[in-house]
């Protein structure tokens, strides 16, 4: 009996070794740009993690793209991983630190390519060096100028938070902050989501100003790991702040990466604008803790046998 | 006599030449065959898996107005995502394409994805139909081809099968060491050691295998199997005791449950099998724990393999639905292996120094 309440004792230490870090619970989401624009916002991508080499996606675009990010989520990441983005067969270069990191390696490369998309049928093509990983998706976000189109208040966030049961980490919000300038009556408000490593069948939650807009959102259902979904949220917009609660559930893990919220007006509420906040760094890899206590209790018992002995 | 023989041969050959003008192919689902089975579909999956038909102009000239038609089996649903090729549209089961022309050499593809339906409750063939339409020089021709997939009924009643089995395998180790005093024979010493030891292989070296294990590209795996093996050889070389390997894996993945997060509850049953095969093999070895080189390896090699092997060919397909390509599986079998083999041999050393050193 004695035995077996020490070797508990001994068990329940690891768990209270392990509420430290260990690759990072990540970067919540945060809104990188918001705006108004007469045009509207595009929203697409796919195709989950499927080990393709290169890896390829589509985006059929509008005309007088003002502002896009591309996000290229990647399993796995390890020093001396990259990818390469080429667009329309044009290469960005390498990249080899992603922006955000967390969890077991589970990354997201952002690239900003208003620059780099044309009007029509745009090819991006992903070659990487990632020994036993591989992009989940290419999704992208982009914002376009078309003045016959109704005035949109517009709002892109983006992170990578790693909800886990290990860190006991259940929810994620996102509030897209707004300063009075949404009408009580507008005709369409639409909000994406993008979700990495999902699972059928572990009930997760999202919720938009508390409102639930779906469970088991993160199911792989756009592919293996991967989930970009469309809400209509016109009924729930606030003409103030609104906010996007992702809840984890019963999902062992699951990583919120994007949130798009997007309102169209009824009639114009201001001058045009694009604003762009800096990038939130991602934190480093750190040693875990339950490493370090397991390494310890094991040393001074390794010893304790030892001089034991003697 | 021999220019009849040549002239034969071109008759012979001539309708083949004809007919290889416009060749199709295609590619299901549109993975990296290297890792995942090709041609195997699972149904009654949340996603969709693209597929890839391949047409090819292998004549001399160009050939014009070419009409595709994909008939898809089994009344999958389809969607067509966003790509290249434009014409390209889904109706009642039938992927159509149109492409305008196609240079001699030129190759187009286009994607389209299905799911298969939940109702297949066995494993069937499924033939996706493709039939071409096109003008040459000669007017207006046609050509065929038939690329069958096997289709898997959605894993439910595996699923729940090998929970149950997993449960009942639970419960038999319990039976077995209530039955023969198994707990009782540990010392208070004997615990802490395994504990400390799953410790090391559940907290330590799966945290330094899933940090660094790009370092050695697709040999990855090594910095796993090789310090499980060396510190399974030192456990059964320490405690001595039946039962010993089966406890030892039980607590690592307890370990991992609670601080990785691990999913692995309903499964533990079969974790434990891990242990189970190496005490077994201790038994068959007439109470050999490892005490020489040979026997250390063989415990090692059976534990690595039987573990790998478990992941691939029985966790993959039946709890994540995914169906790694054959070749490349027993690959990763075969590097666990050599990994047992490493591991074995250096832990029989250490287990020997260690054993030594405390006893």
């Amino acid at each position: 009996m004695k035995e077996i309440a020490i070797f508990i004792f001994i068990l329940l230490l690891v768990p209270l070794a392990s509420a430290g870090e260990w690759r990072g619970d990540g970067t919540p989401l945060y809104t990188i740009a918001e705006g108004r624009i007469h045009g509207g916002v595009y929203v697409g991508g796919g195709h989950g993690l499927t080990y393709e080499d290169p890896y390829v996606e589509y985006f059929d675009l509008p005309a007088n793209i003002e502002y896009a990010r591309l996000y290229v989520p990647v399993w796995n990441y390890n020093k001396g991983d990259w990818i390469e983005v080429s667009i329309n067969e044009k290469s960005l270069g390498r990249s080899s630190e992603p922006s955000y990191v967390s969890a077991w390696g589970i990354c997201d490369y952002v690239v900003n390519v208003t620059n780099e998309l044309s009007p029509g049928m745009n090819t991006v093509s992903i070659t990487y060096h990632n020994t036993n990983g591989a992009p989940y998706s290419i999704v992208l976000v982009a914002v376009y100028n078309d003045t016959t189109m109704p005035q949109t208040r517009f709002w892109i966030a983006e992170g990578n938070h790693a909800l886990s049961q290990r860190s006991k980490i259940d929810h994620a919000e996102v509030i897209f902050k707004g300063d009075g300038d949404i009408p009580i009556e507008t005709t369409n408000a639409t909000l994406w989501t993008m979700i990495i490593a999902g699972n059928e069948g572990e009930i997760d939650k999202l919720y938009f100003n508390s409102n639930l807009l779906g469970e088991d959102v993160g199911r792989r259902k756009s592919g293996a790991y991967f989930d970009l979904d469309r809400w209509d949220v016109t009924e729930f917009v606030d003409t103030a702040n609104n906010s996007v609660l992702f809840e984890r559930g019963d999902e062992s893990y699951i990583h919120p990466f994007n949130a798009v919220l997007f309102v169209e007006y009824m009639e114009d509420q201001g001058d045009d604008y694009i604003e762009i906040y800096p990038m939130a760094r991602s934190k480093g890899e750190n040693l875990p803790r339950a490493v370090i206590m397991v390494l310890v209790i094991s040393v001074i018992f390794l010893v304790y046998r030892v001089r034991s002995k003697k | 006599m021999k220019l009849i023989a040549i002239l034969i041969l071109l008759i012979f050959f001539l309708p083949q030449l004809a007919a290889a003008e416009l060749e199709i192919g295609m590619d299901i689902p549109l993975k990296n065959k290297e890792i995942y089975q090709e041609n195997r579909l699972v149904a009654g999956v949340s996603w969709y898996e693209r597929g890839q038909v391949v047409l090819t102009n292998t004549g001399d000239e160009k050939l014009h107005n070419i009409l595709v038609s994909v008939d898809v089996p089994l009344q999958m649903d389809i969607e067509i995502p966003v790509q290249a090729m434009k014409n390209i549209s889904a109706d009642n089961n039938t992927v159509t394409a149109r492409v305008g022309e196609l240079g001699p050499g030129e190759s187009i593809s286009f994607i389209f994805s299905v799911k298969p339906p939940e109702s297949i409750e066995f494993k069937k063939k499924g033939s996706f139909a493709i039939s071409t339409s096109y003008e040459d020089a000669t007017g207006i021709r046609s050509t065929s081809y038939t690329h069958i997939v096997e289709i898997v009924p959605p894993p439910s009643w595996i699923t729940f099968g090998t929970v149950l089995a997993s449960i009942c395998i639970i419960l038999l180790a319990f039976l077995v060491a209530w039955k023969f005093n198994v707990l009782e024979q540990f010392t208070t010493i004997d615990l802490i050691t395994i504990a400390l030891l799953a410790g090391l292989i559940g907290v330590v070296f799966r945290w330094f295998w899933q940090t660094f294990n790009d370092l050695l590209g697709p040999l990855g795996g090594l910095l796993f199997t090789i310090p499980t093996a060396v510190l399974m050889i030192i456990a059964l070389q320490i405690v001595r005791k039946p039962g010993t390997a089966t406890l030892l894996f039980t607590v690592v993945e307890l370990v991992a449950l609670v601080v990785w997060g691990s999913n692995i509850t309903v499964w533990m049953g079969w974790y434990m099998t891990e242990g189970i095969i190496v005490d077994i093999l201790v038994l068959l070895f007439k109470k050999d724990y490892a005490d020489r080189r040979s026997t250390a390896i063989i415990y090692a090699v059976s534990r690595s393999a039987y573990a790998y092997w478990m992941f691939y060919f029985f966790f993959a397909p039946a709890v994540w639905k995914v169906y790694y390509a054959p070749w490349y599986a027993w690959g990763e079998v075969g590097i666990a292996a050599i990994g047992g083999l490493i591991g074995g041999a250096i832990g029989y050393d250490i287990a020997k120094k260690v054993r030594g050193a405390m006893i």
